[in-house]
């Protein structure tokens, strides 16, 4: 293992640990404060401070779920086959990222709420998301000492498929959780000014890993000599992927078109946008897995 | 009719090449010379003829053409 790679991996573990006992500590402080803040009593300004805590959690998780997700990439390229445990460990990796931006926003709703007097139901959506990112850190941590460190010998690759399986895996990982975000709101609709706040937000946040990866296989392929940025059962299989896109979206939302005739000017004039995005990206990027993996 | 190939059968002849050694030799992925090998794909004539020069036969070799659905 390189230097630097070492390196990245000790930063890794340090993390990780350093995230597992910042949740624990905002489990206790968090539960200290919350039977106050429910029953509208004056926080201390002490009480306060320690919210900083909480932040710099938040902080290193981000930190922590980006170096893991580069640490499994690196890993990933690395294998034979990428396995199913491994596809766990990148959804993991995602899901603690984008579940930063929801402990944000959940804080910062309780906070609004307690101080406008209002109930605080977000509490009990806070804690399961902080206990399932506490759990996976863990395993993330553990993951990072014992599987993403092991050295992989196999033949050199000189052409990479793994890179490119990840990024569909990753896209259509985003692109589902992107599409049942945005089903949501159609499902359950809020006031539109609250819609229109949040869908900007998450839209971004949600696409951020994918971003991430397509960098990262960009950067793999300008280093690959010779250059070309795809093989000929590649560029196939994109062929047949962006067909059934084409097809199925045009049909997926000619029928929201039609269901929404009628208030075309509420909430489809704020939803279609992400629900486009989302939707091309999960049809895209599944199909690409579907047909590399069919033929 | 429908396009077979020999190319699994070459590889093992040649002293048991491995598909990663083949891929990276024509510069393609190593499930494309699993699909090739499985039928699920036909290579273009620029990837046929790469193949027919890193074994030293003719495409036809490789690649023939075979009754049946």
């Amino acid at each position: 293992m390189k230097r630097i790679e070492k390196i990245i991996s000790s930063i890794q573990t340090i993390l990780g640990f350093l995230s597992l006992l910042g949740l624990s500590f905002s489990f206790y402080f968090l539960e200290s404060i919350r039977p106050k803040m429910i029953r509208f009593e004056t926080i201390t300004a002490v009480e306060e401070s320690r919210i900083n805590i909480f932040g710099i959690t938040l902080i290193l998780l981000i930190a922590f779920s980006l170096v893991s997700l580069y640490k499994i990439v690196q890993y990933l390229k690395k294998v034979k086959k990428i396995s199913f445990y491994d596809l766990i460990l990148l959804s993991l990796a995602i899901l603690v990222f984008l579940f930063v931006f929801g402990d944000l926003a959940l804080i910062s709703d309780i906070g609004k709420q307690h101080k406008h007097g209002l109930a605080q139901p977000e509490w009990f959506v806070l804690y399961p998301v902080l206990g399932f990112q506490f759990l996976s850190s863990a395993i993330l941590t553990y993951a990072g000492l014992f599987r993403l460190r092991k050295k992989v010998k196999n033949e050199p690759v000189a052409r990479d498929i793994n890179i490119y399986i990840l990024v569909q895996y990753v896209g259509a990982v985003c692109g589902f959780l992107g599409l049942s975000f945005t089903i949501l709101n159609f499902g359950f609709p809020r006031p539109l000014w609250m819609i229109k706040t949040h869908i900007t937000a998450t839209s971004i946040f949600l696409l951020i890993p994918y971003l991430l990866v397509v960098l990262f296989w960009f950067i793999v392929k300008i280093k690959e000599k010779p250059k070309q940025w795809y093989d000929e059962k590649q560029i196939q299989e994109m062929g047949r992927s962006s067909l059934f896109t084409l097809l199925s979206s045009v049909i997926v939302v000619s029928f929201l078109f039609v269901l929404n005739f009628n208030s075309l000017e509420q909430l489809l004039s704020v939803l279609w946008f992400p629900f486009y995005i989302f939707l091309t990206l999960f049809l895209f990027c599944g199909a690409n897995l579907w047909f590399s993996f069919k033929d | 009719m429908k396009i077979d190939n020999n190319l699994k059968k070459l590889r093992f002849d040649r002293g048991q090449i491995s598909q990663q050694k083949l891929a990276n030799a024509v510069f393609v992925t190593r499930l494309t010379i699993h699909s090739i090998e499985n039928g699920k794909f036909v290579p273009s004539t620029y990837l046929s003829l790469k193949l027919a020069k890193f074994f030293n036969v003719k495409v036809e070799e490789i690649f023939f053409l075979k009754e049946g659905k």
